[in-house]
């Protein structure tokens, strides 16, 4: 579905993504892992066109997504929920959640479902964005995500600034939506929940992927636990 | 207590052409961050075409605004394309298109006294030296038609910002372009829009102060000065904040001249803009940097 080939980003003279190879299927859970700094958000930005690589192909359902202007991602059906939620704080958790609607048929459809999975979203529908707690904030990214009908919905960072109990409730909806058909692919610091739910996983190390395994390998990986898990 | 109302009444239609006059700097400053020191001499531009307009084919003011308000419209898509959006996204964004804004005021400027001399030019309608009489207040029949034209396209703009989807996309471009873009919305396209609405609603408030004020080459720098102290004394970048600006320093002029004298009264709305800043650096209806 989606597959990253060769890609090299450098920000002004300083290169932070080195030859990087990522492949993600139809219908996985995949997550990327990885300290601060290794570059696991510029590797998100890009994809989304945030961000212009040096060199490198990206391809997605077969289609060069270089060649797609970033802001027409979207509809190419590759959605990315950011880093600190980036709602827009001085509107309506509605309006965060229509603006992101661009196919009306569906458009119904999807909120209810959104309200459904997320009650505490339908409470605050009136409220302004800004004014929600960092948990109701990270539900609103993602239902604004959804709205946006992905085919990969993508996270960076999804449980940054949460409570373990909300990071819970997060990768729960995270199962949610890929039983309603939707590819995941996201980035995290929370190494064993994220690979629970996940099939694969990617270890990000310096702009490289250093280590790639099908998450129960990768759990079980001497380095992962003594680095990431604190397990000797 | 009778003068007190008509004072009153004056400074609050003044305050609201004051209001037009702003509020399309403060939507480009709000939506794209930049700073647009030509704005006053685009309002310039429009004063003249409504000059011509009216002496060369008599078409009264306020229709004018029907054809000068799409030709300024072109003419900020224009700017925006071949002056603005080179500078967007570079580095020293915000100081180069203070630059290349002042540079095209001072183009604008010079034009103009180019083609039409330094000869201030006024028009006469039928409205001129004319008031109207409401409840013994006697109001300028010029001005109070620019008030009712302002309040209008206030509440025009308001409805479309708030109400549609397209003015969705606009406020959401102003309070995070990544995350618009990532929404799907073309980043670029509201700028553009954005940037020709302001210029276009900048022409239209030359055409509605035309009856009022005299038009020469250099009148777009009187009505910088002003628009920028109404923008940051509201609130940068704040809709509403142009509109309350606008009311204060109208109110505070009309006051001033009749008090003090009407040479002083832009010395009394300046001094009140320096309170302003000492006291609420963010202006009355803005919110506080994030720091």
């Amino acid at each position: 579905m989606l597959e990253i080939n060769g890609l090299n980003v450098a920000y002004g003279d300083t290169q932070v993504i080195w030859d990087l190879n990522l492949k993600v299927e139809q219908g996985e859970i995949v997550t990327m892992l990885g300290p601060n700094g290794a570059g696991k958000t510029t590797i998100l930005r890009t994809i989304c066109g945030l961000v212009q690589p040096r060199s490198g192909s990206i391809t997605f359902q077969g289609q060069d997504l270089l060649k797609v202007p970033a802001y027409n991602r979207a509809k190419h059906g590759i959605v990315m929920v950011p880093e600190g939620r980036r709602l827009f704080p001085k509107m309506t958790v509605e309006e965060n959640l229509e603006i992101a609607a661009w196919k009306p048929d569906q458009k119904a459809e999807t909120m209810e479902w959104i309200y459904e999975t997320m009650p505490k979203l339908a409470e605050r529908r009136k409220q302004l964005a800004g004014t929600l707690s960092g948990g109701e904030q990270q539900m609103c990214a993602i239902g604004r995500g959804i709205m946006a009908q992905p085919s990969l919905l993508m996270l960076d960072e999804p449980s940054l600034g949460l409570a373990p109990i909300i990071v819970e409730q997060v990768f729960e909806i995270l199962l949610k939506l890929k039983s309603r058909g939707i590819t995941i692919f996201f980035v995290e610091q929370f190494v064993e929940q994220s690979l629970k739910i996940s099939s694969r996983g990617y270890l990000c190390e310096g702009g490289q992927i250093v280590l790639h395994e099908d998450s129960v390998s990768m759990l079980n990986n001497d380095y992962v636990r003594q680095v990431y898990l604190g397990i000797a | 207590m009778e003068t007190f109302l008509q004072i009153i009444a004056s400074g609050i239609l003044l305050g609201g052409i004051y209001a037009l006059i702003s509020v399309g700097l403060n939507l480009i400053f709000g939506v794209i961050k930049i700073v647009n020191l030509a704005h006053g001499d685009f309002l310039m531009v429009g004063m003249y075409l409504t000059f011509f307009l009216f002496t060369l084919y008599k078409i009264n003011p306020y229709t004018a605004t029907l054809l000068v308000f799409p030709i300024l419209l072109v003419v900020g898509l224009v700017i925006f394309r071949l002056i603005i959006k080179p500078l967007l996204g570079k580095s020293e964004t915000e100081v180069n298109t203070i630059l290349a804004s002042a540079g095209l005021g001072y183009v604008l400027q010079n034009l103009a006294l180019m083609l039409w001399k330094s000869d201030f030019r006024a028009i006469e309608t039928n409205l001129t030296g004319k008031s109207i009489n409401i409840g013994g207040m006697m109001l300028s029949s010029g001005r109070l038609w620019a008030f009712i034209i302002c309040v209008v396209v206030a509440l025009v703009l308001y409805y479309l910002l708030m109400y549609t989807k397209l003015g969705a996309q606009v406020r959401a471009v102003s309070q995070d372009t990544d995350a618009a873009t990532l929404m799907g919305i073309n980043v670029n396209m509201i700028y553009s829009l954005t940037f020709a609405v302001g210029i276009g609603l900048v022409g239209l408030a030359g055409c509605i102060i035309m009856p009022i004020f005299n038009v020469y080459p250099t009148v777009g720098t009187y009505f910088n000065t002003l628009a920028f102290v109404i923008v940051v004394l509201g609130g940068l970048g704040s809709f509403t904040g142009a509109l309350v600006g606008g009311l204060i320093i109208g109110l505070v002029e009309t006051f001033a001249g009749v008090m003090a004298s009407a040479e002083l009264a832009q010395v009394f709305s300046l001094l009140l803009f320096l309170i302003i800043l000492f006291v609420k650096p963010e202006g009355i209806l803005g919110k506080a940097a994030r720091v």
